[in-house]
């Protein structure tokens, strides 16, 4: 949501308010009584230390942005699901007003870009539904007049569900795709279902098994490549996966492409239907576990684009996280990795909400600005706008709230942002933990089974206050929720949002 | 005989106290009155209607059903009613039991269905589909595991026999209305269409599917149509009487189910349409490609030669009764359809269904079919027979004419104390019916009248409700406190959702009914029961119909349960409300659209339930606690909380406030249907204008392919060109493209272009390297083999020219439109760079009717003018075939 100027210092009055209230109900006895302040939604308490910029958008654009790539100077390119790629100039000014942003067409007429990417030579790579298409303008127009195939080595037969996400250049130059599967249960031509990489020579490899529905794929800080799939067959919520070249990700409805791909060996066995990924992990030698499960209802209900932070400090403490939209809920949230085992896994955490339309795609800017691209066509969202461009900025104030959450032999370890007092956070009263899994199932989605409190032993607050070490029973395979309502910073300050998902793939030695 | 036991639809939870409900099922109270007063507390099963109001059965099933029915029917709830006969004696009766009721069947023959293995298949998934594997035994096991197949398979209500039982057409007419048939409704009617009930009695009684030529198969009139089927290249549907069909057979309905391929082939259906009366009547013919239909030997819709989806029509004065028809099709490539639609006195348009076809065929006979000469003394000694047995206290002999119990039987009352005796001994006298029961069975029955003192008093709601929703097997849908639902008795896997809508299991799953009393309006759930309402368009299950007298307390008794507390009052609202509420259902608020339908219009992405019915079904206090947290209710849900913690996510609108804004939203949805349409579900035609320079869609075009690329050009021309087999694939003149359908929603499925004259060029790779100038065409793949496509590059007005490359020789294609007079020219220019191609390289320019012209230009079905430079074209059967100089530059001009 925007907000108009004239009310900013109302929010930021309301928050104040909020705060101190807050601060005097911790003199009270019942910490774990405390509720939000009454009045100030989480979208305004988020405001104050990360804002949402609209980009105002002329009448007649329909930007459903699918793709966003800033190139030279502080610029952006936005593709659309109508097939058309836009500069926009302007964007990252503080307040854009609409004659201050400038909306030129590079592109028309392409098949849906999900993906769009650049090394500044002048050449665009959009990913279409049907292929991996460079484009360049030859005559200083701002209007591409080149378009060449780079690569195409995939089928699609008409099915709307068959979209194709493109990932920006990795470290070895290659682009890597997703590719959803014909509906939500088939796979119904050629490696509908299959991460592919494309080499520079434009030539379409496949590269990772078991794909279903992704919204959104890149890296991480260090390079390795991940995307987010959908709740569906096989995937009992939403999922951060990684995409390794060789494994299978979960869902074997396109596994018939091992024909067609020799360099990936045999066929891995089929998971068992009713199992749970943990126990499939360990009979299939292919299988490569999710790194995040987002709680669907509870994190979100589709995860979209992803971004790393790797600002430096421009976007606040979060360096080097990772940032994943959600379309439905019109959200961002937060990531933290670590590998256990030679294997990624880690937290989620809500982040910021409120954008205007269903979040897809993201862009992660040099100068600290997190660009959300929005459409809420098929799939609604609680934004509830069509369409919209929107900049999300650090104010400069850094939020009260888990940095990163880490597991250990023993339980878990939580870093904050801000030194945590001793008193609440060292009390085992203040937190909950609940742990939790899917059924790993051909049906659509799954409840929350196996459902466990695990036992807490202790809460240790480090000396200078930034880490606190939880001894807890640990589930592998698990997702771990922890919700934090007790805890304060040294100003009495409950965290801004004071709950983690951890999902446990195995417990560090 | 086996003491398996009555076999019920479904398992009921343990409140429910199985003797009591078996007093019903195995209506022990036909005869047993229950207590006055409270006879609904063990509404009995009832038995079919025989008589004038019943069925026409088999007179061989009958005999072996009468003489034995438990081995018959394993599971069944009949007795044996001839218990204590044996031997000879026992035969005699049951030989003048099925003279008497064959005797007393309806009047009129029985009719009997055509074989159709398309219809079996049809039948066969519908019947695991529609939601009729809840009370009965699945068959395909289909994808689902194997433990559920294994406790699917042991759950629910036998269907043995039915191919010895039944003429086709008796069955039909069964599941289109079964309450009439068996008033106790048991088994619900699903609504089903005349086409749903013939497939599923086709695939029920696919056993009587005639061998091959099984001469003791009379042939006679059936419902359905013959085809025959050929292949080859055809232009006019008076090509096919050159051909020798390859295959032919006998279907339900005309379509182009029964072709072996895509592409190049024709079909011949006869038969007889049924006029209901004297009358003119319209016939619309739609095909692609050409199609006619001759009515007794005049053509009456002509929709001939090679074009896209078109339909013409035609009208014939016809009398009632039977017409001859023939009805030809050929489908050349592309795009396929073909459809026959009608109207006539007393009825509007709709399609022709199989009801109204008939022809001469091999009929489904029952197994083990004889005929029956009935014999008027059999029919006596029947009759008498029928009387004494007590038949009629549970078989009504006309529809709705009452039951007469056994006078001498003891009320229900009666019976508490007297243990496992009367038709409850293990072996029970001669003139007592003999129940097949189970061990378990006997004692619960026995045990339930220990308390038969009782029965008189009502049974507490609660368990009302539970023991109504165990007898009609609701619980093989619906989950309600914690009991039953399809994942119980392991059939979750049968049900499924319809077509792409992306819901969930909360698609394919009937929903729960925990507190569904105070979530429906009463009359809502009167509605729901009384007609089987269908809300979720998405759900391949329906809630069936199981009759009033069966199920019309229901809706009181869910109330007084569920509404212990009293219901929020319903807000007043202003028609100031509705506004706000509009604005935020539209996409200009929390675009409620972008999933949920309203009225006729389709919702902007799945189809998710009808706005226009929310008020009529839903109570004010339910929607209210609902919409902030709908997983709360409805655990699982897709639908997300646009008040997440009670805070507004949209603060534009009423100031942000929660209950104000919900509030609104229920004063829109009070206009129901008539409620003023929200902003963003009008689908707007939105055609690409082209002006002054080219404009290029990138999309599934209909003709095209999947990676078509359209370009439509300032001079009204436009082409869609195919980078999957690298062809031209379509031309055609004014409006470009109407984008609405991959613009709105999810965007799926092809586009056809938006102007006219369309025109096809053929399917498959342009060019192929020959041996010589006839040798065949190589056939058509998905994509061409030997092709890459490069891409395009724009000139000055943005036409592109496409670059691809074939066997290695680098291929330039662009195109300049030019207009003269009434026609449009496409000024084509391939540019071919050096190769080493093992032969000469031919362009196939055109398939159809060719002739060549003085002026050396040729003329294509008399529509399509083509003419080359830098190259001779020669006509090789139906094609028209160019040979390519490898380097070198060749011109084709088609003018239209």
């Amino acid at each position: 949501m925007v907000t108009a100027n004239g009310s900013k210092k109302e929010i930021a009055m309301k928050h104040l308010i909020g705060t101190l209230a807050r601060v005097a109900l911790v003199g009270a006895a019942t910490v774990a009584a405390i509720l939000p302040a009454a009045g100030a939604t989480k979208a305004e308490e988020e405001s104050a230390y990360y804002r949402i910029v609209n980009i105002p958008i002329p009448q007649g654009i329909v930007l459903e942005a699918g793709a966003i790539q800033r190139f030279g100077k502080d610029r952006l390119a936005v593709s659309t699901r109508l097939g058309e790629i836009w500069f926009v100039d302007g964007a990252f000014g503080e307040n854009p007003k609409p004659s201050d942003v400038k909306f030129t067409r590079y592109a028309q007429g392409l098949h849906e870009v999900l993906g769009l990417t650049t090394r500044g030579d002048g050449w665009f790579y959009a990913t279409q539904r049907g292929e991996i298409t460079r484009l360049r303008d030859t005559n200083g127009d701002d209007r591409a007049d080149v378009f060449e195939t780079h690569a195409d080595g995939w089928g699609i037969t008409g099915d709307y569900h068959e979209y194709a996400f493109g990932s920006k250049f990795d470290r070895d130059g290659n682009i890597w795709m997703v590719l959803c599967l014909t509906g939500s249960f088939t796979s119904e031509t050629e490696f509908r279902g299959w991460g592919m990489i494309v080499g520079p020579d434009g030539k379409a490899v496949p590269a990772v098994s078991g794909v279903r529905s992704p919204g959104g794929i890149a890296t991480n800080h260090l390079g390795d490549m991940f995307y987010t799939d959908n709740q569906g067959p096989w995937n009992g919520t939403c999922w951060l996966k990684p995409l390794k070249a060789g494994t299978f990700v979960g869902n074997p409805s396109g596994n018939k492409w091992y024909t067609l791909a020799a360099n990936m060996g045999p066929r891995p066995a089929d998971p068992t239907s009713g199992s749970r990924i943990l126990t499939e992990w360990g009979k299939i030698k292919e299988f490569a576990p999710p790194a995040i499960g987002f709680p669907y209802g509870k994190m979100g209900q589709s995860a979209s684009g992803i971004q790393n932070d790797f600002t430096a400090g421009k976007f606040g403490p979060f360096s080097n996280q990772l940032f994943v939209g959600d379309q439905t809920w019109s959200t961002v949230m937060r990531v933290t990795l670590e590998k256990v085992g030679g294997v990624y896994q880690g937290a989620c955490y809500p982040f910021r909400e409120g954008f205007a339309s269903g979040s897809l795609s993201l862009e992660m800017c040099p100068d600290g600005s997190l660009f959300v691209g929005g459409t809420d066509r098929g799939w609604g969202s609680r934004g509830g706008k069509p369409f919209a461009l929107q900049r999300l900025a650090w104010t400069g104030k850094s939020p009260f709230e888990i940095l990163e959450m880490r597991a250990k032999p023993d339980g878990f370890e939580l870093e904050f942002t801000q030194p945590v007092d001793p008193a609440s956070a060292g009390n085992p009263a203040s937190y909950s933990l609940e742990n939790y899994t899917y059924i790993y199932q051909s049906n659509y989605g799954s409840p929350e089974v196996d459902k466990g409190k695990p036992e807490f032993r202790g809460a240790e607050v480090s000396a200078d206050g930034k880490t606190v070490r939880l001894r807890t029973g640990m589930v592998p395979g698990h997702i771990h929720e922890l919700k934090l309502p007790g805890v304060r910073n040294r100003d009495g300050q409950p965290l801004l949002h004071p709950v983690a998902y951890y999902t446990l793939n195995a417990v560090p030695k | 005989m086996a003491a398996a036991g009555f076999v019920p639809a479904g398992p009921a939870p343990s409140s429910v106290d199985e003797g009591e409900l078996l007093l019903g099922e195995l209506n022990c109270v036909a005869c047993h009155q229950p207590p006055e007063g409270n006879a609904a507390r063990f509404a009995p099963r009832g038995a079919p209607v025989l008589g004038s109001g019943g069925l026409r059965l088999e007179s061989e099933w009958l005999r072996a059903w009468l003489a034995n029915p438990a081995a018959t029917k394993p599971g069944t709830a009949m007795p044996d009613a001839l218990n204590g006969l044996d031997g000879a004696a026992r035969a005699e009766a049951v030989d003048a039991l099925v003279h008497y009721l064959a005797a007393n069947q309806p009047p009129g023959a029985p009719t009997y269905l055509g074989a159709d293995s398309a219809r079996v298949a049809l039948g066969r998934a519908r019947f695991h589909a529609l939601g009729c594997v809840a009370c009965h035994v699945p068959t395909e096991r289909g994808e689902v595991p194997e433990e559920a197949w294994q406790k699917a398979r042991a759950n629910g209500a036998p269907l043995a026999g039915l191919a010895r039982k039944y003429p086709g057409g008796e069955l039909v007419g069964f599941l289109k209305n079964p309450v009439a048939h068996r008033p106790g409704g048991r088994m619900p009617s699903m609504n089903l269409t005349d086409a749903e009930a013939l497939a599923i009695a086709t695939y029920l009684l696919a056993d009587q599917t005639p061998g091959l030529a099984d001469p003791a198969r009379a042939m006679a009139t059936i419902p359905g149509v013959s085809w025959e089927y050929y292949e080859g290249s055809f232009g006019r549907t008076a090509d096919l009487d050159k051909a020798k069909p390859v295959a032919s057979g006998e279907a339900a309905e005309i379509g182009t189910a029964v072709a072996k391929r895509p592409n190049e082939f024709g079909l011949k259906f006869s038969g007889a349409i049924m006029a209901p009366k004297e009358g003119e009547y319209t016939f619309w013919l739609g095909s692609d490609d050409g199609a006619t239909l001759d009515i007794d030997g005049t053509r009456v819709v002509d929709n001939d030669g090679v074009h896209p989806p078109s339909q013409r029509s035609g009208k014939a004065r016809l009398s009632g009764g039977p017409h001859s028809f023939e009805l030809r099709f050929f489908q050349g490539g592309g795009g396929m359809e073909l459809s026959l639609a009608w109207a006539g006195p007393g009825f509007g348009r709709k399609p022709i269904g199989a009801a109204s076809l008939q022809h001469y065929g091999q009929p489904m006979l029952p197994v083990g079919h004889k005929d029956l000469a009935v014999d008027s003394t059999k029919v006596e000694a029947g009759r008498v027979w029928f009387a004494k047995q007590n038949c009629a206290a549970c078989h009504a002999t006309a529809p709705g004419q009452p039951t007469a119990p056994a006078a001498a039987a003891p009320a229900l009352a009666k019976l508490r104390g007297r243990g496992e005796a009367g038709c409850l001994a293990v072996d029970p006298r001669p003139g007592l019916p003999r129940y097949d029961l189970s061990p378990a069975q006997r004692t619960a029955l026995r045990r339930a009248l220990e308390r038969a003192d009782q029965f008189a008093q009502p049974l507490a709601p609660e368990r009302q409700v539970a023991a109504t929703l165990a007898r009609f097997n609701c619980y093989g849908c619906h989950v309600r406190d914690e009991f039953g639902g399809p994942a119980a008795t392991g059939k979750d896997g049968w049900f499924s959702v319809l077509g792409e809508a992306d819901l969930g299991e909360e698609g394919k799953l009937p929903p729960h009914l925990n507190g569904v009393g105070a979530k429906l309006k009463p009359k809502w759930l009167e509605t729901v029961l009384g007609d089987g309402a269908k809300v979720r368009p998405y759900m391949a299950t329906r809630m069936p119909v199981f009759g009033s007298q069966n199920v019309g307390h229901l809706p009181a008794l869910l109330a007084a349960v569920d509404r212990k507390t009293a219901l929020r009052a319903e807000p007043t609202v202003t028609a100031r409300d509705a506004k706000y509420g509009r604005k935020l259902v539209g996409n200009e608020g929390l675009s409620c659209v972008a999933c949920h339908t309203f009225s006729t219009f389709g919702s902007m992405g799945i189809p998710a339930l009808g706005l226009e019915r929310m008020h009529e079904r839903l109570e004010w206090d339910w929607f209210r606690r609902y919409l902030p947290d709908p997983a709360a209710l409805r655990p699982g849900t897709r639908m997300p909380s646009f008040w997440p913690d009670g805070h507004a996510v949209n603060t534009d609108i009423l100031g942000g406030q929660t209950d104000a804004q919900i509030q609104a939203i229920w004063a829109w949805l009070g206009g129901g249907a008539k409620a003023d349409i929200p902003a963003g579900l009008v689908r707007a035609r939105q055609e690409i204008v082209v002006d002054k320079e080219a404009v290029i869609y990138r999309h599934f075009i209909e003709g095209a392919g999947s990676r078509a690329i359209g370009v439509g050009y300032p001079e009204h021309a436009n082409i869609a060109f195919d980078a999957n087999q690298m062809r031209l694939a379509l031309i055609w003149q004014g409006g470009f493209i109407d984008r609405s359908r991959h613009s709105t929603d999810r965007g799926t499925g092809y586009e056809p272009p938006l102007g006219d004259h369309v025109a096809r060029l053929p399917e498959g790779a342009p060019f192929a390297v020959l041996a010589a100038s006839d040798t065949p065409w190589p056939a058509t793949a998905k994509r061409s083999p030997g092709y890459r496509f490069l891409g395009y590059s724009l000139d000055e007005v943005r036409r592109p020219a496409f670059r691809y490359e074939f066997e290695g020789i680098a291929v330039e294609d662009s195109i300049v439109p030019r207009t003269a007079d009434i026609d449009v020219t496409l000024v084509r220019t391939l540019k071919f760079g050096p190769g080493k191609p093992a032969g000469t390289v031919w362009f196939r320019a055109a398939v159809g009717a060719i002739r060549e012209q003085a002026d050396g230009s040729f003329l294509v079905d008399d529509k399509l003018r083509f003419r080359f430079r830098g190259s001779r074209a020669t006509v090789v059967g139906n094609e028209l075939r160019v040979p390519v100089a490898v380097p070198g530059e060749l011109v084709e001009e088609i003018t239209w």
